[in-house]
């Protein structure tokens, strides 16, 4: 047995690779790749320093037995097991899924673990303004991607489609977690001070207009996953601490963008 | 008499105002100043009539008035569900 151990958000996770004895070539080859992919999705996260206590143990099986035989039929849907809890902090996977299935469960157990200490997560991107955050949030299709991809050059984007907040001491930070999606951002393992929040429109010139915490809370609330006693109260008490929240009405003129958020700085 | 703030609710603080979300109807209700700090005197558990004299106290106003707007808030608040007596 292999184990990953992991540092993110303050929290402790362990990862046990359990590859079985007398394994054919082709499940040597599908495990060889996971783990790959593994240590490249969660390198900035990879603790040098092996830890006994942990707050998350996410086992990997080789052993495809139970997997193969859990399918459940529900009319023509036809569901196949993902992953099974087998205590409130362990689950056990499996390494026929592939790294997007891992992603999606690895996502959930850090939301879960946010939710319960203190944090949340924001469905935006978000982009690194020198030491600062900026947060893009907005419906589906309201521009998340395409503005974080347009001010990638001077702005480099470090989430696209999730964010992780989390109160730390008696202020919230952003904190980059990993994250697979349509575009890949480089990811590292810091927290940083969000400088503001810009909830997304679509227009033919550049403005952007404060907003009500009021409203501002309700669109928070609407873009986190979990909606748990202990989230929302977080969600408050960050839109409490917090000021900077705007609606940004932006082109997708790149030059003009930019120019606003230099604009924004003065 | 008593009020008291039903359960499954959260309530918090955010820019000044109460605001109090409810997760089984997943509404959120913000309070203006002074039902701010009407919500927060049932949260203590302080009764009708000391908190009628607070709001006399607090902004000047003659009791008939104090009254009857305490009176509206506190109906609003039954019937949201938010409180009961």
């Amino acid at each position: 047995m292999r184990t990953i151990y992991l540092k993110i958000l303050d929290f402790k996770i362990k990862i046990n690779l359990l590859s079985g004895l007398n394994q054919g070539p082709t499940k040597i080859a599908a495990i060889k790749q996971l783990e790959k992919q593994l240590e490249t999705y969660l390198k900035p996260f990879i603790s040098p320093i092996e830890f006994k206590k942990c707050d998350f143990i996410i086992d990997i099986d080789s052993d495809y037995t139970e997997l193969d035989t859990t399918t459940i039929q529900n009319g023509q849907n036809i569901y196949m097991l993902m992953y099974k809890h087998i205590s409130k902090n362990k689950i056990k996977t499996f390494y026929q899924i592939g790294i997007y299935q891992f992603g999606s469960i690895f996502q959930g157990i850090l939301i879960d673990l946010l939710s319960k200490s203190s944090g949340f997560n924001m469905h935006c991107s978000a982009v690194l303004d020198n030491s600062s955050i900026i947060l893009f949030m907005g419906r589906s299709g309201a521009g998340k991607s395409t503005i974080s991809n347009l001010l990638n050059e001077n702005y480099p984007k470090v989430a696209d489609d999730i964010s992780l907040i989390k109160k730390t001491g008696s202020n919230f930070f952003f904190y980059e977690g990993p994250e697979i999606s349509k575009n890949w951002a480089n990811r590292t393992a810091n927290k940083y001070h969000i400088r503001c929040i810009y909830f997304l429109k679509k227009a033919n010139k550049s403005w952007s207009e404060k907003i009500s915490k009021e409203k501002a809370l309700k669109i928070l609330l609407e873009s986190t996953r979990i909606k748990n006693r202990a989230t929302i109260k977080s969600v408050m008490e960050f839109t409490d601490q917090f000021n900077e929240f705007y609606n940004l009405y932006f082109t997708k003129n790149k030059q003009e963008i930019l120019k606003f958020m230099e604009n924004t700085k003065k | 008499m008593k009020y008291k703030i039903n359960k499954g609710l959260i309530n918090q603080v955010v820019g000044g105002k109460m605001t109090i979300f409810d997760g089984e109807n997943s509404l959120l209700h913000t309070f203006s100043e002074s039902g701010s700090f009407i919500f927060k005197k049932i949260r203590i558990g302080a009764d009708d009539q000391d908190i009628i004299d607070m709001l006399v106290k607090r902004y000047g106003i003659k009791r008939a008035i104090a009254e009857k707007d305490f009176y509206e808030f506190v109906n609003e608040l039954l019937l949201k569900g938010i409180i009961s007596k």
